[in-house]
């Protein structure tokens, strides 16, 4: 999935920061590319303790492709932003095609060990937060940027605040409220 | 809701959140007055308050939900086609990988087979580049008890698969307990496995994962063997430097069923597999694995493994166990004999004596003590069977309390925090070192061949490395870390000289782990290579910014000459030299100025080392003049009193490299007085040291180097003499270190030795089976390095000259015709023997002069058998 574009990252994220949307739409795929890569590199170890950290994720994809590590902090701002959609992208894809596939096609006997079985029930429901936070967006972007900055992204408030451009003080308060509101959201959905 | 709403919602709700519980009803009292509505909204949200907790949408469950999902995405293999293959369902998930039922897709007849995914997350291309090497062979392995290797390839994703013949059975051990088969039976059924086991090392093939999982049983009672050598494709590549080697080498490891030689990262043999054959029989005679774990870690049972004595069979059946090891077996001594139709004691009394002798002998940690072969296994077990008296026999006292016995009793794993703990420890010098005196029984030194015999090194600082250095995936895994460690450190170590050398010195031992190993192959050549560099770099500025500093300079040397030393290993010779050269002035001076024995020492081995690739490069007379000056250097530290034994071996080593050297330069005469003096010395120093494996090596060498010497002068009686004690030597430093490739490659080419000086007698037939040994020595090494393929060469060279002599006795023309075929055989065999030799590096002057001279006699011998 290469982009036309062969120019570095960096230039690209210097253009977007100056305005020019096309420079954003050159990077979506060598961002989602790379966080792609790299999260099935951290899968095919199969180990259970292995996580997925989202910041170490969105941290490692920046240090491949921007490779350059004095950057401009509005710059990585923007990167960290990009990525963090990506990411809300990539995994909810996916959560969506396991779920058509269990419902459709045919009976698969798909062998999963109990482990996984177990803590999947009490997993977060992608798809319905993702779903919510669409709803959310209707109501308040920044609020839906917010969350998708500090759950997708792996931003401190700090980081958020910085790359929203808004005072720490608000931002704890947005993500607080966004969190009550979309756990109502969820839940309320879920009993139907 | 709209958003002007949730403005409003929010900013009441977050003023909330942010007040005591006990003062929000008043809050909100306050300021949803007339908005019923608004109260209720915000109520409801802060009950979730409590029930998300810090959870919902915390640090943890982004990990969790993202884990969960993209696993499963890989899964969804179900339906597609992978090469000739469609799969149908997943069937299980090994270490390496999910393995699937699939069928033949483009085919009238589907044919159901089992698709193995490999995904060890290493080099795919190397992984198929080695499956394309083992592929004929595998393939080819037809056997009721084998599950065929079909097919193999990669998908579009460059995933590597396996295609097999699909087996459906339960593991041995669980059918046997689930049919609760006899003793009897389980070994009636254990020697089917094995016929298996024989039949594919009669085909060289060794399997190397033996375990009771690859072992499955049909319904209907047929044992079948999965996965033979593939192992061996799957096993990291050590020379393809791939960062991820160690945890890849840790994870195919199951150190239960894999032999001592196999965790220490030795050479496997046919024997391997004998071991692990034992491990299973004694899990399927007793229940219990053979070595008592307490945390079951793969570290304490590799350790287990190589160190601790298994304990008998009959013995552990009366065992208390922790349930934990293996989890899927019982536990109770009922249970277990239960499992086997028996009861406990009879259990006990059954496995007593000769099962116990033969178990016991399958899983000798030497392999020279196991049995020989799959077959001789086979047999006790059938004798056993048979009533009739097993090989296998109680170990004899005198063996046990031999030192030998175990070589893997240093610990084989060490933690990487030790090992860094040693790397950053004291920055020990060559000189201090040398100084310190600490008891080696087993200083292992490469002495490669006559001719190589002044190219080695005296480190005894390394010992303590070199047993981790025989430990092929700890080595790694420390080498890996030790340099993420050092590179890091390299950052901040600039302007910090005590830092510096402490860097340096550290750069020195990877290097030092890496050039060292007993089998350095060229990957970890220029790994080592790169390290010293790294020290040397260092060194060259510290020694530029602190002139004249005795210590300072001595580290330099140490450098130059690790450097060379692994230069010439990498065949780089003129390098080798130059590096040489480059240190020669600074060792000079070092020796005036301090004018002790130690910098005397490196001195002269200067001159030895300059010498020692001299003569590699073939320039005699330049290396006789090297070795000159090393000994007259030498001669007077060695010779004084109280001097360390040490001198008067390295002096030994200038007398016979400056032999070797005469004896090619054609000056015989000169050249047996300096290995007369040499085996002097060593004969003398072998005497006051006898437990000195090292010296005795030493000593042989000279016997094997003497013999040539002695026969040029016509004392051929004294030749055979000189062979036949180094035949002595080489066989008991193979006995006792059946690892020692050197001993071996030595012990038969003092068996061609010893035979050619029977031919110069005139005397054949007891040269026959002297040249029988060598062969059978040569064709025994598994990886052979250029000296083995060189002996191996010569071996059968030496059984056609054989024939060649009975041919020329031979009056009739059919004895006649009949000898001069075998020489023709055999000389065949040699040419074939050093075309590889010669493919397998850089060429070698010796190897082309002798193929050549191989391919003339061959000639000879045609147009002999033509005129019969």
């Amino acid at each position: 999935m290469a982009s036309g574009s062969s120019q570095p990252v960096t230039e690209l994220l210097a253009r977007w920061k100056s305005g020019d949307v096309s420079a954003r739409d050159a990077l979506v795929p060598l961002v989602y590319d790379e966080l792609r890569r790299i999260a099935r590199r951290c899968m095919s170890n199969q180990s259970s303790s292995n996580t997925l950290q989202p910041t170490a994720l969105v941290h490692e994809a920046y240090l491949r492709l921007a490779r350059h590590d004095s950057m401009d902090w509005q710059d990585r701002a923007h990167f960290f932003a990009l990525a963090a959609q990506m990411m809300r992208q990539i995994l909810v894809d996916h959560a969506r095609k396991q779920a058509a596939a269990k419902r459709g096609g045919n009976a698969l006997t798909v062998v999963v060990d109990e482990g996984s079985a177990i803590s999947r029930e009490r997993n977060l429901d992608l798809i319905a937060l993702d779903d919510a936070m669409k709803r959310l967006a209707s109501l308040d972007p920044r609020q839906c940027q917010i969350v998708e900055l500090r759950f997708f992204g792996g931003l401190s408030i700090e980081e958020t605040a910085q790359t929203v451009n808004i005072s720490p003080a608000t931002t704890k308060r947005e993500w607080a409220t966004a969190r009550l509101w979309l756990y109502q959201t969820m839940s309320s959905h879920s009993q139907l | 809701m709209t958003p002007e709403r949730w403005d409003r919602v929010k900013e009441v709700l977050a003023t909330a959140l942010e007040l005591p519980p006990h003062e929000r009803a008043s809050y909100l009292d306050r300021q949803c007055i007339g908005d019923d509505a608004l109260r209720s909204e915000i109520e409801l949200l802060l009950r979730g308050e409590q029930e998300a907790g810090s959870e919902f949408l915390g640090e943890s469950s982004f990990a969790e939900a993202a884990t969960a999902l993209i696993p499963i995405e890989d899964h969804s293999w179900i339906g597609r086609r992978v090469g000739a293959y469609r799969i149908v369902e997943q069937i299980g998930a090994g270490g390496m990988g999910e393995v699937y039922r699939a069928f033949r897709a483009d085919d009238q007849y589907c044919k159901e087979v089992a698709l193995k995914v490999i995904r060890a997350g290493q080099d795919s291309n190397s992984v198929i580049t080695r499956f394309k090497n083992e592929r004929q062979i595998l393939a080819s392995l037809e056997h009721p008890n084998i599950a065929r290797l079909l097919d193999g390839g990669t998908t579009e994703d460059g995933v590597p698969y396996i295609a097999m013949e699909l087996i459906e059975g339960r593991p041995i051990t669980e059918y046997c307990d689930h049919f609760k088969l006899s003793i009897a039976e389980r070994l009636r059924i254990f020697l089917q496995v094995s016929s298996a086991v024989q039949f594919a090392h009669e085909h060289l093939i060794i399997h190397r994962d033996i375990k009771p999982g690859n072992i499955l049983v049909t319904t209907d009672g047929t044992p079948k063997l999965l996965d033979f050598g593939i192992a061996k494709i799957l096993e990291a590549d050590p020379a393809a430097g791939h960062a991820d080697a160690t945890k890849t080498a840790f994870r195919v490891l199951t150190p239960r069923y894999s032999s001592p030689e196999q965790i220490s990262g030795e050479p496997m043999t046919t024997a391997s597999d004998v071991y692990s054959l034992g491990v299973v029989l004694y899990e399927l005679l007793t229940g219990r694995s053979p070595y008592r774990v307490t945390t079951g870690s793969p570290q304490e049972m590799a350790q287990a493994v190589c160190a601790v004595d298994p304990q008998k069979p009959s013995f552990a059946v009366g065992r208390v166990e922790p349930v934990r090891n293996p989890p899927s077996q019982p536990a109770e001594l009922d249970e277990l004999s239960a499992a086997r139709s028996s009861s406990p004691e009879r259990l006990r009394k059954r496995l007593n004596g000769d099962l116990d002798n033969i178990i016991l002998m399958a899983l000798k940690k030497d392999p020279f003590r196991r049995y020989r072969s799959v077959e001789q296994l086979q047999e006790d077990l059938r004798r056993h069977l048979d009533n009739l008296p097993v090989l296998a026999r109680n170990d004899t006292a005198w063996y046990r309390a031999s030192k030998f016995v175990n070589r893997h009793k240093a610990g084989v794993i060490l933690s990487g925090t030790f090992v860094l703990a040693l790397l950053c420890g004291m920055a020990i010098t060559l000189h201090e070192a040398q100084v310190a005196r600490r008891e080696r029984a087993r200083a292992e030194l490469r002495f490669n061949d006559v001719r190589k015999l002044a190219n080695s090194l005296i480190f005894e600082i390394h010992d303590s490395m070199r047993d981790l250095s025989g430990a092929t995936p700890a080595r790694k895994l420390l080498v890996t870390r030790a340099q993420e460690y050092l590179d890091s450190l390299a950052k901040e170590a600039s302007g910090d000289t005590s830092l510096q050398r402490e860097l340096a010195a550290a750069y020195d031992r990877v290097g030092d782990l890496l050039g060292y190993s007993g089998a350095a192959n060229l990957g970890d050549l220029a790994g080592a290579l790169q390290s010293y560099k790294k020290a040397l770099a260092i060194r060259e500025v510290l020694a530029a910014a602190n002139p004249h500093n005795p210590s300072i300079e001595s580290d330099l040397l140490n450098d130059y000459f690790h450097l060379s030393f692994v230069l010439m290993d990498s065949l780089d010779y003129s390098g080798a030299l130059d590096v040489l050269r480059k240190g020669l002035p600074i060792a000079q001076e070092l020796a005036a100025t301090r004018s002790d024995p130690i910098s005397k020492d490196i001195l002269a081995g200067f001159y030895w080392k300059t010498g020692g690739i001299l003569l590699e490069t073939g320039d005699y007379a330049h290396a006789a003049d090297s070795f000159r000056q090393s000994i007259s250097i030498r001669e007077p530290i060695a010779t004084a009193s109280n001097s360390s034994p040490q001198f008067r071996t390295h002096l030994a080593g200038d007398y016979m490299g400056l032999a070797t050297a005469l004896l090619n330069t054609g000056d015989v005469n000169l050249a047996l007085e300096a290995s007369n003096k040499g085996l002097h010395l060593l004969e003398e120093l072998s005497r006051s040291n006898p437990t000195n494996a090292t010296l005795r090596e030493y000593l042989g060498e000279a016997y094997n180097l003497s013999a040539p010497l002695s026969e040029k002068k016509g004392d051929i009686n004294l030749a055979l003499e000189y062979y036949s004690d180094a035949h002595r030597i080489f066989g008991d430093l193979r006995t006792r270190d059946p690892a020692n490739s050197l001993a071996r490659a030595n012990f038969g080419f003092s068996d061609l030795g010893i035979a050619h000086e029977f031919q110069l007698k005139r005397d054949i037939q007891p040269a026959f089976p002297r040249i029988r040994e060598a062969i059978e020595t040569f064709e025994g090494i598994e990886h052979k390095n250029r000296y083995d393929l060189e002996g191996q060469a010569k071996s059968y060279e030496a059984m056609a000259m054989a024939y060649q002599a009975l041919a020329n006795r031979e009056s009739s023309s059919s004895g006649k015709a009949h000898d001069l075929r075998e020489e023709r055989t055999w000389l065949q065999k040699s040419k074939t023997a050093w075309e590889q030799d010669s493919r397998s590096g850089a060429p070698d002057p010796l190897a082309i002069h002798d193929g050549a001279r191989v391919r003339k006699e061959l000639a000879q011998c045609e147009s002999e058998l033509a005129k019969l």
